[in-house]
């Protein structure tokens, strides 16, 4: 089982991980295996802050989000690993020749149903972040993949070539201007 | 974008290693077990018409019980009231059972309850002397 220390430990690689990607050398096969350490790093690698807040914040809280409800899912497993320890106990009691309240063996079924569903509700809380990380790690992917670096250049129309007469070494030329 | 062939794969290669390793974190989440069947119990049933009579400290408890083939014997307590814990004074198989309780006071609780062959003890039926 994964437990508190190991998230705790995980986020620290992530962090790590984070990190030595930011140092690392800028080059345009760089963005996909940015991205995929943190949504949004690639795109602003390649120059598209908007879109790189947005699924940089997205990440962010997706991540974010799943730790914290993971943490949360992980102790009330514990307690109703606990509460099925005991409840099931009673019955090496009973077969050892003890005797055992009724009122003891329900309440401690009480609770841990009451784990249990506690439990199930934690583990939708939980995947729905994961749900939102899978999409946001996709998006992102997809658009790494389907967008370009941006250059900073401004695509212009093409425009006519100039046409004017001008007077030149005693004659009159048509002179036809052509620019790139 | 401008990648090479070469960089194409090495990127792929990369997010094909990423992916499982996502995959393997939230897999190895814990899960809660299966909910575990309720145990077996045979409960016994909870006696009715306990009736406390006293002379001098010398008290006498009598109940029923709707099937008494269902309990393997009693136990009846005299109860602390939270000033002292509940204690198990008798413990019998008769239904009707005398006990010197060694001083008499007004308002004394007592409870008495079954307890199955299996050793599950049923519910208590409280009665304060007279």
């Amino acid at each position: 089982m994964i437990r508190g220390k190991t998230l705790r430990g995980i986020a620290a690689a992530l962090a790590a991980v984070f990190v030595i990607s930011l140092a690392a050398p800028a080059s345009a096969a760089d963005s996909l295996l940015l991205s995929i350490l943190l949504p949004g790093l690639g795109q602003a690698q390649d120059g598209h802050y908007a879109k790189a807040s947005v699924f940089g914040s997205a990440a962010l809280i997706s991540w974010t989000g799943l730790f914290a409800t993971q943490l949360n899912y992980s102790r009330t497993v514990d307690r109703y690993e606990n509460q099925k320890r005991n409840y099931l106990a009673y019955q090496d009691q009973l077969e050892n020749g003890q005797t055992v309240y009724i009122g003891d063996i329900n309440d401690t079924y009480t609770a841990m149903s009451n784990a249990y569903n506690q439990a199930e509700d934690d583990e939708k809380v939980r995947n729905i972040f994961i749900g939102a990380l899978i999409v946001t790690y996709g998006l992102n992917i997809a658009d790494i993949l389907l967008t370009g670096e941006d250059t900073g250049e401004v695509d212009r129309a093409p425009s006519a070539p100039s046409t004017s007469l001008e007077w030149r070494g005693g004659g009159l030329h048509l002179v036809r201007t052509i620019r790139f | 974008m401008h990648f090479s062939r070469s960089t194409h794969r090495l990127s792929f290669r990369a997010a094909a290693l990423a992916l499982p390793i996502l995959l393997l974190g939230v897999a190895g989440c814990p899960k809660q077990e299966d909910f575990p069947v309720a145990l077996d119990l045979d409960v016994p049933p909870t006696p009715f018409n306990f009736v406390i009579s006293n002379a001098g400290t010398n008290y006498t408890f009598a109940w029923e019980v709707s099937d008494p083939a269902a309990v393997d014997h009693y136990l009846v307590y005299l109860l602390g009231g939270g000033l002292a814990p509940n204690e198990v004074i008798i413990e019998t198989a008769l239904t009707s059972v005398t006990y010197d309780v060694g001083f008499s006071l007004a308002g004394l609780q007592f409870a008495v309850s079954a307890v199955s062959a299996q050793g599950v003890e049923g519910e208590w039926t409280v009665r304060a002397a007279q």
